[in-house]
């Protein structure tokens, strides 16, 4: 779904259209509750957070205006104020063994492949895993992780790209 | 692993994929989000109105520059846009005498002379056309106009009409104009004072001129009894002159006699043909006084009259002028709402779409 099939949804869901708020929240709650599990670390805490997040983000949307931003970027941008919200009140999680994270569900040769990446993440740095989380969990393009973590596009570019290296580097390290 | 940069993506695309998951409780959360999310028919309405934050703004700065605005709100003074001089009292003391006796007057002359002035100030946007159409209405009741201007803003009509025919004529005038665009004065004074004055001036006068009358009549009478004794003396003295001359005589004694009575009755006639001739002189310069003196009482008592008929023609005639001033939109609104009540609406409108803007953002309850 791009960014003005989106937009469309909201537009409708804010006319009152449940079905299309429906749509939205199928498309869009896997990839926001992979981030935030992924972020948090904790699964009933962020399920709460996709809660407040959907709240938060339906309270708002009368007053949304794409101009062909897309909601993805905007929705995502809530859940990150969500989870600094909660990380002002409580500690950050500490990160656990991605061998024994309860993982989600999916395809064996997936979740594999998932707990290679996730060990090889946790090498990098939070601002890395960051810019990862946005770009493969969450599927944002660079434009709109510049628009979420409100940095310069180029900035984000140089960024992600150090980044895959330094995946790339920490994944090779791996290699048995 | 094939560890290529596009490997690498396709990891980590992977990796994304793999995470991509639902919350244990999805359905129960998603029926959750999509009940808070239910929107009223109405509040649809109003989340068309966008512009109700600044619609606020506006309101209240409309208040607040009204409620800087009401406090200079008056009606007109008729005094306001007159520039041309008035009937004063100074005007009708320079005219009438001052009023006698100090002070005042008795209660008991119940007598009334009012001089009526009418000021009256006309508020429209059609100068010219108004101040023509009151210089006519002051001629169709009788009137006089005695000045007038006619401009662009401002125009203005000082008249004379006939007291008899005022209510009418005050009744037309305020036919031309809405009653909140018309603001009239009238004043009335009483003349009494002024008119006890001159009466009192011409019983003065009159009774000088008769005192003045007797005292010629008087003149004229003991003129004439002293002529008519004198004239006796003389022509007594001048019958006995006639008889010694007529008297003949040889003797000396008796004529020397005669001769001194006859000097002495000419000294005599003389003597009181001067005095009459002085009396006549005495007599005219008397009576040329009196006659001076009735004149000038006469004279007094005709300007005394004069002033008693320019007094009653004064109260006869109601005197004043009409201004014709324009108006501006704002002040017509202003004549309908004062601008308290003006700044009220305001201010009750924004508080309005305040609370609308507030229900507006609260569309999707929790």
């Amino acid at each position: 779904m791009d960014h003005y099939e989106e937009e469309s949804l909201a537009r409708k869901a804010v006319r009152g259209d449940r079905d299309a708020l429906a749509l939205l929240w199928d498309t869009l709650t896997p990839k926001l509750f992979g981030y935030l599990i992924n972020t948090l670390r904790n699964r009933a805490l962020a399920e709460d957070i996709v809660q407040t997040t959907w709240l938060r983000a339906i309270e708002g949307l009368p007053r949304f205006q794409n101009r062909g931003k897309g909601l993805r970027p905007w929705l995502f941008a809530i859940a990150r104020n969500e989870c600094r919200r909660h990380w002002r009140t409580a500690p950050r999680e500490v990160p656990l063994d991605p061998l024994t994270h309860d993982g989600g569900e999916g395809a064996e040769s997936l979740r594999d492949t998932r707990l290679i990446v996730e060990q090889a993440l946790q090498k990098l740095s939070e601002d890395d895993r960051e810019l990862l989380r946005l770009r493969y969990i969450a599927d944002l393009k660079t434009a709109d992780i510049a628009r979420v973590l409100h940095i310069n596009f180029v900035t984000v570019r140089v960024r992600l790209h150090r980044a895959l290296t330094r995946a790339r580097i920490a994944l090779t390290s791996q290699k048995p | 692993m094939n560890h290529t940069p596009r490997s690498i993506h396709t990891i980590l695309a992977e990796w994304g994929r793999a995470n991509h998951a639902l919350p244990p409780n999805n359905d129960a959360l998603k029926a959750a989000i999509l009940n808070t999310a239910s929107i009223t028919k109405g509040e649809k309405l109003l989340r068309h109105f966008s512009f109700l934050p600044w619609l606020s703004f506006t309101l209240t700065g409309l208040a607040a520059a009204t409620l800087f605005l009401a406090p200079t709100a008056q009606y007109l003074s008729p005094l306001t846009y007159s520039s041309a001089p008035r009937v004063t009292e100074e005007k009708i003391r320079s005219v009438y005498p001052e009023p006698r006796p100090y002070p005042g007057t008795p209660i008991t002359d119940r007598r009334e002379f009012l001089k009526t002035y009418y000021n009256a100030t006309l508020r429209t946007r059609r100068i010219m056309d108004l101040t023509r159409r009151v210089q006519t209405v002051v001629r169709g009741f009788g009137g006089r106009v005695d000045a007038t201007t006619a401009a662009e803003k401002f125009g203005y009509v000082a008249f004379a009409v006939p007291s008899n025919r005022f209510e009418s004529f005050s009744r037309e005038i305020r036919s031309l104009a809405p009653g909140r665009f018309i603001v009239e004065e009238t004043r009335a004074e009483n003349l009494l004072p002024q008119k006890r004055s001159i009466e009192e001036q011409e019983a003065y006068i009159k009774k000088t001129l008769a005192e003045l009358n007797a005292d010629r009549d008087k003149t004229i009478t003991a003129h004439t009894q002293t002529i008519r004794s004198l004239q006796s003396r003389i022509a007594s003295a001048n019958s006995e002159i006639a008889r010694l001359h007529a008297e003949v005589t040889d003797n000396p004694q008796r004529k020397a006699e005669i001769a001194a009575r006859v000097k002495e009755l000419t000294g005599l006639v003389g003597t009181l043909e001067s005095s009459l001739a002085r009396e006549n002189t005495a007599h005219a310069n008397r009576l040329a006084e009196i006659n001076a003196e009735i004149r000038a009482n006469e004279t007094a008592l005709e300007g005394v009259r004069a002033q008693d008929k320019e007094l009653m023609d004064t109260v006869a005639t109601v005197e004043g002028h009409i201004s014709v001033a324009w108006i501006s939109i704002l002040e017509i609104i202003r004549l309908y709402v004062p601008l308290y009540w003006l700044a009220a609406l305001f201010g009750l409108g924004a508080i309005a779409a305040f609370v609308v803007n507030r229900r507006r953002s609260r569309l999707i309850t929790l």
